[in-house]
């Protein structure tokens, strides 16, 4: 079957890759993925994807030096649920069948054999998915603050427990106390902020982690001024008052959750998602389990 | 925050009446001795056939049920924490008469999805079933992913869905909204 796409190949529009150049000081040449989506008709929320690697030369031929397809699926299908091992068939297929009784899912498509659900309300799932973004916001800033400053209370201990399970959750937890026991150990080795943050920037695992450890430290300078450390004590200080500074910043963090879904406030979420909290409360068990922050007491004294 | 106290409340409203947990009401209140097989055996007589029960007929049911009497203290005791964490509806139909009790809407869909009113290890099994599915196409989803044209082709003709889709009357064009992405830079072809 020939794929035809509405727009013509990179190789040959020249309109095209004017424009990128024109948009760019790099030197070619450039690797350039290039993504082209496709959204079958229907709204099925099947999601076609053909994705190009290339590399583009200012002066000379560009050339694509692979090419892969993805095919994203909506919803679930049950086999999807059972192949985790987690649960078995009759508790999973009563869940589901609970589910559909209830109209919370609904049959979507059929792929490959295998019947695929979706949530039937759409505000629903657009709910779901923010609460999703705070949960994994949440989670990275914990994992940030078992790593590095404090164990987990025993509230925050059960509630990994929960999503996880006791025997994944214990070698979980093993694991952190073992960094957080490394980096305290480490840090009385550390002479100057500076040589601080270079340690950790090692443990990042992206490039967003590092320049957030860059934005801190330049914040944390901004705070204290040009003071000038002369001394290894004065240096010492300092690097103990970043780690505070750390700190607190990522304490503050847990406490207001900023995240990525375009919410600036837990309460400005729980605002626009007050009629679909109020529908679906016999749902708040297990919505809790994964952002409770949002169906806790408002806090009037902010 | 937002100056409206109407939405607060409300929403504390709903905090409150569902917190119906046995785990934490095991807790924080009871100590070890509640009996949360009287809960259980409530709010399945309730779930079944008649749903509204008057207050002996019920205590009758449950002691049926449980297969011993109950005092009527911890039964009056269960009642009305039942009735306050919102599982239960009260109905008093004046003094003298009779008084009735049913679950409540959202009582009645908790315990169809097994969210109350079975052992509290079955609770926290079914939470987290349903946390699974409900999350799965937003935590878990992985595409399927094909690197040989002739494979992506072969995948789209087999699902019929989907050649339905995309033959629709437009002859060999996939019917799309083409976006090209260079990158994360979106640019307007």
């Amino acid at each position: 079957m020939d794929l035809t796409y509405q727009t013509r190949s990179l190789r040959n529009n020249r309109k095209i890759t004017k424009e990128y150049w024109a948009e760019r000081e790099d030197e070619s040449p450039v690797l350039e993925n290039i993504e082209f989506i496709c959204y079958p008709k229907g709204n099925l929320g099947v999601v076609l994807k053909r994705i190009e690697y290339w590399q583009f030369n200012r002066y000379s031929k560009n050339t694509k030096y692979h090419q892969e397809y993805l095919c994203e699926l909506p919803g679930f299908s049950i086999e999807e649920i059972l192949a985790s091992k987690r649960f078995n068939d009759d508790d999973v297929n009563f869940a589901s069948n609970a589910l559909q009784a209830l109209k919370l899912i609904e049959p979507s498509i059929e792929f490959r054999g295998k019947k695929r659900f979706i949530i039937s309300d759409r505000i629903l799932h657009e709910f779901l998915l923010n609460l999703w973004i705070i949960h994994e916001a949440e989670f990275s800033y914990q994992v940030k603050k078992w790593k590095y400053f404090d164990a987990p209370t025993s509230q925050e201990k059960s509630r990994i427990i929960n999503l996880l399970g006791e025997q994944e959750a214990a070698r979980f937890f093993k694991q952190l106390d073992r960094a957080r026991s490394i980096h305290n150990e480490d840090l009385r080795k550390f002479r100057t902020t500076e040589e601080y943050t270079e340690y950790i920037k090692k443990e990042c695992s992206d490039f967003w982690e590092v320049l957030v450890i860059d934005l801190e430290l330049d914040r944390y300078k901004e705070v204290r001024g040009n003071k000038k450390l002369v001394t290894d004590k004065d240096k010492k200080d300092d690097l103990h008052k970043f780690v505070n500074f750390r700190k607190e910043g990522l304490y503050k963090n847990l406490k207001y959750l900023p995240d990525n879904s375009g919410y600036g406030s837990i309460e400005k979420l729980k605002m626009d998602y007050k009629d679909t909290i109020e529908k679906y409360t016999f749902f708040q068990p297990i919505l809790k389990g994964i952002c409770p922050k949002v169906f806790e007491a408002n806090d009037d004294s902010e | 925050m937002f100056g409206n106290t109407t939405t607060t409340e409300g929403l504390n409203m709903i905090e409150a009446a569902n917190s119906y947990s046995p785990e934490e009401y095991r807790d924080k209140k009871s100590g070890s001795n509640y009996n949360f097989n009287i809960d259980n055996a409530i709010i399945q007589i309730l779930l079944s056939k008649p749903t509204k029960l008057g207050h002996n007929d019920l205590k009758i049911k449950i002691e049926n049920l449980l297969g011993k009497s109950i005092w009527p203290s911890t039964y009056i005791g269960h009642i009305k924490r039942l009735t306050d964490v919102g599982i239960l509806c009260k109905e008093d139909h004046g003094i003298g008469k009779k008084i009735e009790y049913s679950l409540t809407e959202n009582a009645i869909k908790q315990a169809r999805l097994n969210l109350i009113g079975v052992p509290k290890k079955k609770i926290i099994l079914f939470r987290k079933i349903y946390q699974t599915i409900l999350f799965n196409d937003i935590s878990e989803s992985i595409p399927i992913r094909l690197e040989v044209e002739e494979d992506f082709d072969k995948l789209i003709l087999a699902e019929c869905m989907l050649r339905e889709v995309i033959f629709n009357g437009e002859g060999y064009q996939l019917q799309i909204m083409l976006t090209v992405w260079i990158s994360h830079t979106k640019l307007e072809v």
